[in-house]
Protein backbone atom coordinates (compact mmCIF):
# COMPACT_ATOMS: atom_id res chain seq x y z
CA UNK A 1 0.00 0.00 0.00
CA UNK A 2 0.77 3.27 -0.69
CA UNK A 3 -0.14 6.56 0.66
CA UNK A 4 -0.65 10.54 -0.07
CA UNK A 5 -1.47 13.33 1.64
CA UNK A 6 -2.83 16.13 -0.18
CA UNK A 7 -3.61 19.74 0.20
CA UNK A 8 -7.06 19.50 -1.46
CA UNK A 9 -9.85 17.18 -2.12
CA UNK A 10 -8.75 14.16 -4.35
CA UNK A 11 -9.83 14.75 -7.89
CA UNK A 12 -11.96 12.24 -9.62
CA UNK A 13 -9.00 10.84 -11.57
CA UNK A 14 -6.61 9.95 -8.30
CA UNK A 15 -9.98 8.58 -6.69
CA UNK A 16 -9.93 6.38 -9.48
CA UNK A 17 -6.64 4.91 -8.52
CA UNK A 18 -7.50 4.59 -4.83
CA UNK A 19 -8.92 2.30 -2.43
CA UNK A 20 -10.29 5.40 -0.57
CA UNK A 21 -9.56 8.33 1.69
CA UNK A 22 -10.13 10.03 5.06
CA UNK A 23 -10.09 13.50 5.38
CA UNK A 24 -8.32 15.33 8.69
CA UNK A 25 -10.39 16.75 11.42
CA UNK A 26 -9.03 20.13 12.01
CA UNK A 27 -7.08 21.07 8.55
CA UNK A 28 -7.41 20.85 5.06
CA UNK A 29 -5.99 17.42 4.46
CA UNK A 30 -6.86 14.21 3.01
CA UNK A 31 -4.94 10.71 3.20
CA UNK A 32 -5.31 8.78 0.00
CA UNK A 33 -4.25 4.90 0.15
CA UNK A 34 -3.60 3.64 -2.58
CA UNK A 35 -2.17 0.16 -3.74
CA UNK A 36 1.25 -0.46 -4.61
CA UNK A 37 0.16 -1.08 -8.32
CA UNK A 38 -1.60 2.35 -8.57
CA UNK A 39 -0.65 4.72 -10.93
CA UNK A 40 0.91 7.00 -8.44
CA UNK A 41 1.74 9.78 -10.93
CA UNK A 42 -1.49 11.21 -10.40
CA UNK A 43 -0.03 12.26 -6.41
CA UNK A 44 2.33 14.48 -5.44
CA UNK A 45 5.57 13.11 -3.81
CA UNK A 46 6.93 9.91 -3.10
CA UNK A 47 3.95 8.53 -1.00
CA UNK A 48 4.21 7.41 2.76
CA UNK A 49 4.26 4.09 3.89
CA UNK A 50 1.62 2.28 6.29
CA UNK A 51 3.84 2.77 8.78
CA UNK A 52 4.45 6.29 7.83
CA UNK A 53 1.01 6.92 7.33
CA UNK A 54 -0.30 5.47 10.73
CA UNK A 55 2.42 7.43 12.41
CA UNK A 56 1.48 10.63 10.49
CA UNK A 57 -2.53 10.23 11.56
CA UNK A 58 -1.92 8.42 15.10
CA UNK A 59 -2.38 10.73 17.80
CA UNK A 60 -2.82 13.63 15.88
CA UNK A 61 -5.42 16.36 17.31
CA UNK A 62 -5.99 17.18 12.73
CA UNK A 63 -6.88 13.75 12.10
CA UNK A 64 -8.39 13.00 15.36
CA UNK A 65 -9.61 15.69 17.16
CA UNK A 66 -9.07 15.65 20.96
CA UNK A 67 -8.77 12.51 22.49
CA UNK A 68 -11.78 11.00 24.76
CA UNK A 69 -9.31 11.76 27.51
CA UNK A 70 -8.56 15.44 27.06
CA UNK A 71 -12.58 15.80 26.26
CA UNK A 72 -13.26 14.46 29.29
CA UNK A 73 -10.77 16.60 32.07
CA UNK B 1 -40.57 -28.06 14.53
CA UNK B 2 -40.80 -25.53 17.44
CA UNK B 3 -37.99 -24.85 19.64
CA UNK B 4 -37.03 -26.95 22.97
CA UNK B 5 -38.41 -24.89 25.66
CA UNK B 6 -37.89 -27.58 28.36
CA UNK B 7 -36.75 -31.21 29.08
CA UNK B 8 -37.71 -33.36 31.53
CA UNK B 9 -39.18 -30.21 33.26
CA UNK B 10 -35.78 -28.18 33.23
CA UNK B 11 -36.15 -24.97 31.01
CA UNK B 12 -33.60 -24.77 28.27
CA UNK B 13 -32.13 -21.66 29.66
CA UNK B 14 -31.35 -23.67 32.97
CA UNK B 15 -29.83 -26.57 31.21
CA UNK B 16 -25.98 -26.82 31.91
CA UNK B 17 -25.04 -30.46 30.68
CA UNK B 18 -27.21 -33.42 28.90
CA UNK B 19 -25.39 -36.93 29.77
CA UNK B 20 -22.87 -34.77 31.82
CA UNK B 21 -21.47 -32.97 28.23
CA UNK B 22 -21.45 -29.36 28.85
CA UNK B 23 -24.19 -27.69 27.13
CA UNK B 24 -21.17 -26.20 25.39
CA UNK B 25 -19.45 -28.62 24.56
CA UNK B 26 -22.29 -30.77 22.38
CA UNK B 27 -21.63 -31.24 18.59
CA UNK B 28 -24.27 -33.33 17.87
CA UNK B 29 -28.06 -34.07 18.66
CA UNK B 30 -29.69 -37.28 17.24
CA UNK B 31 -27.95 -36.36 13.76
CA UNK B 32 -27.74 -32.78 14.23
CA UNK B 33 -25.17 -30.77 13.83
CA UNK B 34 -24.45 -28.33 16.57
CA UNK B 35 -22.28 -25.26 15.56
CA UNK B 36 -19.20 -24.58 17.35
CA UNK B 37 -20.22 -22.31 20.28
CA UNK B 38 -22.84 -24.51 21.40
CA UNK B 39 -26.56 -24.13 21.49
CA UNK B 40 -27.02 -21.37 23.37
CA UNK B 41 -24.69 -18.95 21.86
CA UNK B 42 -26.36 -19.68 18.52
CA UNK B 43 -29.78 -19.12 19.17
CA UNK B 44 -28.70 -15.92 20.28
CA UNK B 45 -26.78 -14.40 17.48
CA UNK B 46 -27.82 -11.44 15.89
CA UNK B 47 -24.96 -10.40 13.83
CA UNK B 48 -22.60 -12.33 11.98
CA UNK B 49 -20.29 -10.68 10.02
CA UNK B 50 -17.74 -13.23 9.12
CA UNK B 51 -15.30 -10.67 6.70
CA UNK B 52 -14.29 -13.88 5.26
CA UNK B 53 -15.17 -12.64 1.55
CA UNK B 54 -11.70 -12.04 0.27
CA UNK B 55 -12.78 -9.06 -1.74
CA UNK B 56 -14.87 -6.19 -2.12
CA UNK B 57 -16.69 -3.60 -0.13
CA UNK B 58 -19.03 -5.71 1.63
CA UNK B 59 -19.07 -7.78 4.56
CA UNK B 60 -22.41 -10.69 4.47
CA UNK B 61 -24.35 -10.89 7.56
CA UNK B 62 -24.88 -14.75 8.15
CA UNK B 63 -27.86 -13.80 10.26
CA UNK B 64 -30.69 -14.27 7.76
CA UNK B 65 -31.88 -10.87 7.59
CA UNK B 66 -29.52 -9.09 9.60
CA UNK B 67 -27.64 -6.11 7.42
CA UNK B 68 -24.16 -6.29 5.83
CA UNK B 69 -21.20 -4.24 6.54
CA UNK B 70 -19.64 -1.77 4.06
CA UNK B 71 -15.92 -2.07 4.08
CA UNK B 72 -14.00 1.90 3.61
CA UNK B 73 -10.70 1.24 2.11
CA UNK B 74 -9.80 -2.12 3.84
CA UNK B 75 -7.75 -4.69 2.10
CA UNK B 76 -8.44 -8.46 2.24
CA UNK B 77 -5.56 -10.98 2.95
CA UNK B 78 -6.27 -14.43 1.21
CA UNK B 79 -3.51 -15.62 3.92
CA UNK B 80 -5.38 -14.63 7.33
CA UNK B 81 -3.96 -18.05 8.75
CA UNK B 82 -6.37 -17.91 11.52
CA UNK B 83 -7.92 -21.00 10.26
CA UNK B 84 -6.21 -22.98 7.34
CA UNK B 85 -8.40 -21.12 4.28
CA UNK B 86 -10.13 -17.85 5.59
CA UNK B 87 -9.66 -14.88 4.19
CA UNK B 88 -9.84 -11.70 6.75
CA UNK B 89 -9.91 -8.05 7.05
CA UNK B 90 -6.89 -5.80 7.27
CA UNK B 91 -7.54 -2.43 8.97
CA UNK B 92 -4.49 -0.51 8.33
CA UNK B 93 -4.59 2.21 11.15
CA UNK B 94 -4.47 4.89 9.00
CA UNK B 95 -7.28 4.91 6.77
CA UNK B 96 -9.65 1.60 7.08
CA UNK B 97 -13.02 1.00 8.68
CA UNK B 98 -15.86 -1.08 8.54
CA UNK B 99 -19.57 0.44 8.86
CA UNK B 100 -23.47 -0.60 8.88
CA UNK B 101 -25.74 1.87 9.95
CA UNK B 102 -27.84 0.94 13.24
CA UNK B 103 -30.04 4.00 13.56
CA UNK B 104 -33.08 1.77 12.90
CA UNK B 105 -31.87 -1.75 13.60
CA UNK B 106 -34.62 -2.95 15.48
CA UNK B 107 -32.70 -6.19 16.37
CA UNK B 108 -29.41 -5.38 19.02
CA UNK B 109 -29.52 -1.34 18.86
CA UNK B 110 -32.51 -0.11 19.42
CA UNK B 111 -35.12 2.52 17.72
CA UNK B 112 -34.29 6.43 18.31
CA UNK B 113 -36.19 7.61 21.45
CA UNK B 114 -35.79 4.73 23.36
CA UNK B 115 -32.93 3.23 25.57
CA UNK B 116 -31.13 3.03 22.16
CA UNK B 117 -29.21 -0.65 23.16
CA UNK B 118 -29.82 -3.40 25.34
CA UNK B 119 -28.84 -4.38 28.36
CA UNK B 120 -27.18 -7.34 27.73
CA UNK B 121 -25.81 -8.19 24.76
CA UNK B 122 -22.21 -9.69 23.58
CA UNK B 123 -19.62 -8.95 20.83
CA UNK B 124 -17.46 -11.35 20.07
CA UNK B 125 -14.51 -11.62 17.46
CA UNK B 126 -11.07 -12.52 16.32
CA UNK B 127 -7.80 -9.95 15.90
CA UNK B 128 -4.94 -9.80 15.23
CA UNK B 129 -2.50 -6.57 15.56
CA UNK B 130 -0.64 -5.62 12.73
CA UNK B 131 1.42 -3.36 13.95
CA UNK B 132 2.21 -1.55 17.37
CA UNK B 133 -0.92 -0.42 18.21
CA UNK B 134 -1.62 3.76 19.50
CA UNK B 135 -3.49 4.36 22.68
CA UNK B 136 -7.47 4.99 21.47
CA UNK B 137 -7.00 3.16 18.45
CA UNK B 138 -10.59 1.59 18.57
CA UNK B 139 -12.08 -2.00 17.39
CA UNK B 140 -15.46 -1.06 17.47
CA UNK B 141 -17.54 1.76 18.81
CA UNK B 142 -21.47 2.54 18.66
CA UNK B 143 -21.83 5.99 19.65
CA UNK B 144 -23.08 9.69 19.24
CA UNK B 145 -20.29 11.28 21.08
CA UNK B 146 -16.81 12.20 20.35
CA UNK B 147 -15.78 11.57 23.72
CA UNK B 148 -17.28 8.05 24.03
CA UNK B 149 -19.71 9.20 26.70
CA UNK B 150 -22.71 7.23 25.44
CA UNK B 151 -22.74 4.05 23.84
CA UNK B 152 -19.96 1.25 24.20
CA UNK B 153 -17.12 0.18 22.04
CA UNK B 154 -13.71 -1.73 22.25
CA UNK B 155 -9.98 0.75 22.21
CA UNK B 156 -6.79 0.11 22.92
CA UNK B 157 -4.77 2.30 25.63
CA UNK B 158 -0.88 2.17 26.35
CA UNK B 159 -0.35 2.66 30.44
CA UNK B 160 -0.16 6.64 30.67
CA UNK B 161 -2.54 9.13 30.63
CA UNK B 162 -4.74 10.70 33.55
CA UNK B 163 -8.12 9.63 33.06
CA UNK B 164 -8.56 8.87 36.75
CA UNK B 165 -11.25 6.06 36.17
CA UNK B 166 -8.55 3.86 34.46
CA UNK B 167 -5.65 2.31 35.77
CA UNK B 168 -2.19 2.94 34.00
CA UNK B 169 -2.02 -0.32 32.21
CA UNK B 170 -1.46 -1.41 28.69
CA UNK B 171 -4.54 -3.13 27.40
CA UNK B 172 -7.49 -4.10 25.28
CA UNK B 173 -10.50 -1.79 26.73
CA UNK B 174 -14.48 -2.63 26.47
CA UNK B 175 -16.30 0.13 27.99
CA UNK B 176 -19.98 1.97 28.17
CA UNK B 177 -20.78 4.70 29.18
CA UNK B 178 -24.69 6.02 29.95
CA UNK B 179 -25.26 9.77 29.31
CA UNK B 180 -23.55 12.96 27.78
CA UNK B 181 -22.55 14.15 31.55
CA UNK B 182 -18.87 15.48 31.17
CA UNK B 183 -16.76 14.86 32.27
CA UNK B 184 -17.46 11.00 32.20
CA UNK B 185 -16.91 9.50 35.34
CA UNK B 186 -16.23 6.82 37.63
CA UNK B 187 -20.55 6.44 37.62
CA UNK B 188 -21.25 7.24 33.97
CA UNK B 189 -18.14 5.32 32.21
CA UNK B 190 -17.70 1.93 32.64
CA UNK B 191 -15.00 -0.40 32.11
CA UNK B 192 -13.05 -3.80 31.65
CA UNK B 193 -9.78 -3.83 30.46
CA UNK B 194 -7.13 -6.82 30.20
CA UNK B 195 -4.01 -6.69 28.73
CA UNK B 196 -1.12 -9.25 29.29
CA UNK B 197 -1.87 -11.07 25.59
CA UNK B 198 -2.30 -7.85 23.79
CA UNK B 199 1.29 -6.51 24.76
CA UNK B 200 3.19 -4.70 22.56
CA UNK B 201 4.62 -6.86 19.74
CA UNK B 202 1.97 -9.52 20.57
CA UNK B 203 1.83 -11.79 17.46
CA UNK B 204 -1.01 -14.34 16.48
CA UNK B 205 -4.63 -14.09 16.65
CA UNK B 206 -6.61 -13.52 19.50
CA UNK B 207 -10.19 -14.22 20.89
CA UNK B 208 -11.80 -11.41 22.15
CA UNK B 209 -15.28 -11.05 23.53
CA UNK B 210 -16.89 -8.11 25.31
CA UNK B 211 -20.04 -9.00 27.14
CA UNK B 212 -22.36 -6.43 28.68
CA UNK B 213 -24.79 -7.99 31.77
CA UNK B 214 -27.84 -6.82 33.39
CA UNK B 215 -26.51 -6.73 36.39
CA UNK B 216 -23.21 -4.38 37.25
CA UNK B 217 -21.15 -6.78 34.98
CA UNK B 218 -19.43 -5.51 32.53
CA UNK B 219 -16.32 -7.62 30.81
CA UNK B 220 -14.04 -7.97 28.60
CA UNK B 221 -12.19 -11.56 27.53
CA UNK B 222 -9.09 -12.38 25.76
CA UNK B 223 -8.65 -15.80 24.63
CA UNK B 224 -11.58 -17.08 27.05
CA UNK B 225 -9.82 -15.56 30.22
CA UNK B 226 -11.67 -12.77 32.00
CA UNK B 227 -10.11 -9.18 32.37
CA UNK B 228 -10.60 -6.81 35.36
CA UNK B 229 -13.65 -5.16 35.49
CA UNK B 230 -13.65 -1.58 36.82
CA UNK B 231 -16.21 -1.80 39.55
CA UNK B 232 -16.45 1.71 40.98
CA UNK B 233 -19.07 2.53 38.75
CA UNK B 234 -22.26 1.02 39.80
CA UNK B 235 -24.90 -0.55 38.07
CA UNK B 236 -24.69 -1.02 34.28
CA UNK B 237 -27.98 0.45 32.51
CA UNK B 238 -28.80 0.05 29.06
CA UNK B 239 -26.27 2.55 27.37
CA UNK B 240 -27.44 5.65 26.17
CA UNK B 241 -27.08 7.26 22.45
CA UNK B 242 -29.38 10.78 23.57
CA UNK B 243 -29.11 12.62 19.90
CA UNK B 244 -32.37 11.86 18.44
CA UNK B 245 -31.33 13.97 14.78
CA UNK B 246 -28.03 11.80 13.72
CA UNK B 247 -27.56 9.06 11.71
CA UNK B 248 -25.45 6.43 14.13
CA UNK B 249 -23.12 3.59 13.11
CA UNK B 250 -21.30 0.46 14.48
CA UNK B 251 -18.24 1.05 13.13
CA UNK B 252 -15.35 -1.86 13.47
CA UNK B 253 -11.13 -1.16 12.69
CA UNK B 254 -12.08 3.08 13.99
CA UNK B 255 -14.95 4.79 15.65
CA UNK B 256 -17.20 6.70 13.52
CA UNK B 257 -19.49 8.41 15.93
CA UNK B 258 -22.99 10.00 14.58
CA UNK B 259 -23.21 12.39 11.88
CA UNK B 260 -22.94 15.43 13.34
CA UNK B 261 -19.31 15.28 15.29
CA UNK B 262 -16.83 16.88 12.98
CA UNK B 263 -13.53 14.01 14.29
CA UNK B 264 -15.52 11.30 12.16
CA UNK B 265 -14.26 9.00 11.88
CA UNK B 266 -11.12 9.13 13.88
CA UNK B 267 -8.94 6.18 15.94
CA UNK B 268 -8.14 3.59 13.07
CA UNK B 269 -7.13 0.51 14.49
CA UNK B 270 -3.96 -1.54 12.66
CA UNK B 271 -5.50 -5.03 13.18
CA UNK B 272 -7.07 -7.85 11.12
CA UNK B 273 -10.72 -9.21 12.15
CA UNK B 274 -12.43 -12.40 11.34
CA UNK B 275 -15.49 -13.90 12.64
CA UNK B 276 -17.18 -10.97 14.17
CA UNK B 277 -20.19 -11.12 16.12
CA UNK B 278 -23.54 -9.86 18.32
CA UNK B 279 -25.32 -11.73 20.46
CA UNK B 280 -28.42 -10.83 21.90
CA UNK B 281 -27.75 -12.10 25.31
CA UNK B 282 -25.08 -12.01 28.12
CA UNK B 283 -22.68 -14.57 27.32
CA UNK B 284 -21.12 -16.86 29.99
CA UNK B 285 -17.87 -17.24 30.38
CA UNK B 286 -18.17 -21.03 29.94
CA UNK B 287 -19.70 -19.97 26.25
CA UNK B 288 -17.00 -17.54 25.62
CA UNK B 289 -14.35 -19.94 26.46
CA UNK B 290 -16.53 -22.27 23.91
CA UNK B 291 -16.34 -19.73 21.23
CA UNK B 292 -12.74 -18.98 22.26
CA UNK B 293 -11.97 -22.53 21.52
CA UNK B 294 -13.19 -22.83 18.08
CA UNK B 295 -11.31 -22.08 15.40
CA UNK B 296 -13.98 -22.96 12.47
CA UNK B 297 -17.39 -21.95 12.07
CA UNK B 298 -19.70 -23.86 10.07
CA UNK B 299 -23.11 -22.34 10.82
CA UNK B 300 -25.55 -21.07 8.57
Amino acid sequence: MKYFVLDNEPTSEQLSAALGYRKATSVEKWLVKTTDSADHSLFPGDGLTQAEARATVSGSTDWNGPTPEQLNE
Amino acid sequence: MADIEAANGVAASSIEAINGVAKASIQTLSGFTVPSGGVTALADLEHWWRLDEGTGTSAANSVGGAPALTHVSVTHDANGNRTTSEDVVEYDGAAGLSIVNVTNDSNVLQPVGVSLMQAEMSITFWMRIDSNLSSWECIFTATDSGSWQDGLGCYFKTAGGAESDHPEITGLWFWTAQGEVPPATATNYLSSYAGAALAAGATGWHHVACVLGATSTIMIYIDGVAGTQITSGGSVLAPSMEDADCIRYLSVGASKVCTDHAANPAYYASVSLSDFRIYDKTLSAVEVAAIASTSTVDWP
